[in-house]
Formats: structure tokens, sequence, C-alpha cells
């Protein structure tokens, strides 16, 4: 039996929340304010323009206000995923009272300039406070009751770390590239999050350095050198990462046995990915699974 | 101070000397009791223990909810600001903005730190609560 809910809340500043839950579904042409996109079971493939973005949990996906896009939900599971959706207004107050200071914001209380922020469209990490804020929110939303003064609330701390977010991903990383010139710089740091994109939506396939290099339009070796200053460590090791990443949050809410999980998260060899798994955080997959016992989505909900 | 302790079950009396042995008690006038303990009960899941310890100028009242914390109200007609209450809460910006809805001030909006999310608080009998959402930052 297919599973579809969708749930949808319009606040009186026009901002939304959406969750839904489904196996199988697809939006053509969407377009929307600016949003944050995320998944807390199974995954969503989304079409911006000529880049594809698989979201799975442990990430999200920002879209801007007026960009096109498709996505897709297709899975055995049900997948839960959730968006919240900032009104031009809402988004472009918060902007103006973060970036001018109290003293421009006297002069003018209305808000000094008013411009729409855009934001680099990649896969941020979703985790810290900002995942604890969304449970949050999430819990709050699925609980029917809904005060939309609270739901500002909540919605200005995300909009805050994820502003302390895109300082620490992006800004700060793109000043890492030893390049001169700024613009060269953009269009680099730009083609490497197009690669690190790629890793994280296709992390479960065999990809090699040669087809990330081909999808972020970079040489090999340019990639390998541009990568490791941005993001201090080489494509591989970023690809391990993710893999390891993945099945630690599978081996925590999740009753899959362990050679699944190896084949899921794109390893190849159960003794390699013990070795990693071990190295990366201390414990072998069997202990970690005895020290958590697996938390399913429906009991995360209550103890988030 | 105590005058009379009923002879009710042990799990209250031990609750009543946490409370009393880590400070966690709020005074309030006898005419506002009810309404602080209404307070406590629908916007941080508080529930009452006993309300049946008497005092030399009124009644004691013990609470506790789920998240370990027990809080004892006092019945008192002259209070003074002392130390902020602690009380965990799954989610500081819901109950930080229930309290408010109350009438409780605000006095550190809710702020972060390396362990979680905090805001004070403060009622119209100078009691403060320091609300803590405990967070498990490291793994995730």
């Amino acid at each position: 039996m297919k599973i579809k809910m969708k749930s949808i809340k319009i606040l009186y500043n026009s901002n939304k929340l959406y969750s839904e839950i489904s196996c199988d579904a697809t939006y053509k042409n969407e377009c929307s304010e600016f949003s944050i996109r995320l998944v807390f079971t199974g995954h969503e493939q989304y079409n911006l323009g000529n880049r594809s973005f698989n979201i799975y949990p442990g990430n999200f996906l920002v879209i801007n206000k007026d960009t096109t896009y498709d996505r897709k939900i297709y899975s055995h599971t049900p997948s839960n995923t959730f968006a919240v959706f900032f009104a031009p207004d809402f988004l472009s107050n918060f902007h103006s009272s973060i970036v001018s200071g109290d003293d421009r914001l006297l002069e003018s209380p209305s808000g000094a300039p008013k411009n729409d922020p855009s934001f680099l469209e990649t896969i941020y990490p979703f985790n810290g406070h900002m995942m604890c804020n969304m449970l949050n929110l999430k819990n709050y939303f699925d609980s029917g009751e809904i005060n939309d003064l609270l739901v500002d609330d909540y919605l200005y701390h995300s909009l805050l770390l994820f502003y302390q977010l895109y300082n620490q991903e992006i800004l700060s990383k793109s000043q890492k590239l030893a390049i001169v010139n700024s613009r060269t710089r953009a269009e680099i740091f730009k083609r490497l999050n197009v690669a690190k994109d790629y890793m994280l939506s296709y992390y479960n396939q065999p990809i090699t350095l040669e087809d990330i290099s081909n999808t972020a339009c970079l040489s090999a070796p340019h990639l390998f050198r541009t990568f490791k200053q941005t993001f201090q460590c080489s494509p591989h090791q970023y690809l391990i990462k993710i893999r390891l990443d993945n099945a630690r949050h599978l081996l925590k809410t999740t009753k899959y046995s362990l050679n699944e999980i190896v084949n899921m998260v794109g390893f190849t060899c159960a003794s390699t990915f013990i070795k990693l798994f071990k190295k990366s955080f201390g414990h072998t997959p069997q202990n970690y699974r005895q020290q958590h016992p697996v938390m399913l989505y429906t009991e995360m909900k209550h103890s988030a | 101070m105590l005058r009379y302790l009923p002879n009710k079950e042990i799990h209250s009396l031990i609750l009543y000397l946490i409370a009393m042995q880590t400070n966690n008690y709020i005074k309030s006038p006898t005419s506002t009791t009810d309404k602080a303990v209404e307070l406590l009960v629908q916007a941080l899941e508080f529930e009452v223990i006993n309300g049946e310890y008497l005092f030399e100028d009124g009644k004691g009242i013990l609470l506790n909810n789920p998240h370990g914390d027990t809080l004892l109200i006092t019945q008192q007609n002259e209070t003074q600001p002392g130390k902020p209450v602690i009380i965990n809460t799954p989610d500081c910006l819901k109950s930080c903005f229930q309290l408010s809805a109350c009438g409780v001030k605000i006095i550190d909006h809710p702020y972060y730190t390396t362990d979680g999310l905090a805001a004070e608080l403060s009622d119209q009998f100078g009691n403060r609560y320091l609300l803590i959402e405990k967070r498990s930052l490291i793994e995730n």
C-alpha cells in the first residue's frame, strides 16, 4: 500500500510549512519563495536547471525565490520530507536587521533598502542547533495546534542559524582558496560545490574522481588541489566521510543488517568499512549499534 | 520553618528534600498561588506531587516534571528576588513563548550555548526561571 500524506500551513505573514510522507510523487516546474528543504527519512531528488541533487537525512537544500525546480520522491519505504518557505518580506526584514547596524535601523525603522537576499543553492549539513530547532518545529507542526507567532520565533532562529552556517560553509571556505582574482575564486568555489553536491547526492554509487571532475567542469588535478584548499581533505576522503556518516545514521535509525548498510552506503568491502568506521568513530559498527539502540523515526519525534 | 509534614509517600518526601537542597523553590503570595501552579502545569509540563505542606506563612506545593526537575512553591507575602530556578525543557523556544504569553517577563531571550539553548525569565514576584534545553551536539 502506498502511503501519501501532505500537510501545509500558511501563516498570517505568508510564511509556509509543508510536510509530506510519500513513496512515489513527482512535481514539475515548481517555483516559490526562498525555502529550506529537509528529509527526515528516505530521500528526495531535486532538479534545478541542469543540476541534480539527492537530499538525504543529515543534509538540507536551499532554493532561492523564483528558481524553477522539479522534485521527485521515489522509494520503497515512505520518505518524510519537510520544507519551510520564507515570505519575501520576512526574509528581507531579517536580512536588513542582520546586515544593517542599529544606528541605521533607528534612522529608517521600516528597514533600510529592502532587497531579496539570495544564497548559493547547494547542499548544507543538517546538524547541531539547526537540526534541533527544525526537529522541534516539525514536532510542533505535527502536534496540529499552531500559534503563528511561535512559528515566527522558530523561523527567526532558523534563519539566524542558517546565516551562521552560510558564513561558515560558504563565505569562510571560499576565502580559503588561494586565488587572487575574486571573480575566478567565486567561479571555482561554485564548481567545487557542484563536486561536493555530486558526492553528497550519489555517494551510494561507485563514483570516481573523473566522474566528479567532469560534473564540476574542473580538471582532475585542479579539482584535487582546490578541493583540498577549501574543504581541508581530498575528494576521496570527503566521499568516505559521507559514506561513514550515512552508515552511522542508518545504524542508529534502522534495523538493516551490517552487510546491507555496507552496500547501501556504497562500500564494496565490509572489512574495509569496519576498519574505516572504527578509525573515524572509535567503535566498531557492531559496538556502535549496541550502544545506540535503534531509534525509529516515530520514536525520534517524541525524544527530540 | 516546617511545622508539619504529612505522612505521605516517601517518594514525595525525597523530592521535597531535593527541592530544598537544590534551592529549587519559588515564592508566591497566597492569593496567586493557584495561578502560579496553573502556569507551571500548563506551560512547563509540571505535575503537583503534594500540595499540603504547611509552613508558617502558608502552604507549600511540591511539583515535578518528566525532565527530572522538582520545584517547591511556598506561599509568602513578602517576596524577594533570589537565585533563578533551573527548569529543563525539551523545547526552550516553545516554553519561553508560553511563559511569556502568560505574562512572565523575558530577561534573556533564548541564546545558544555549547550544551543547548537557554533563556531567563522573571515573574511579577521577582522569581527567576532559567529554562534550559539540553542538546547533544557532539555526535550530530
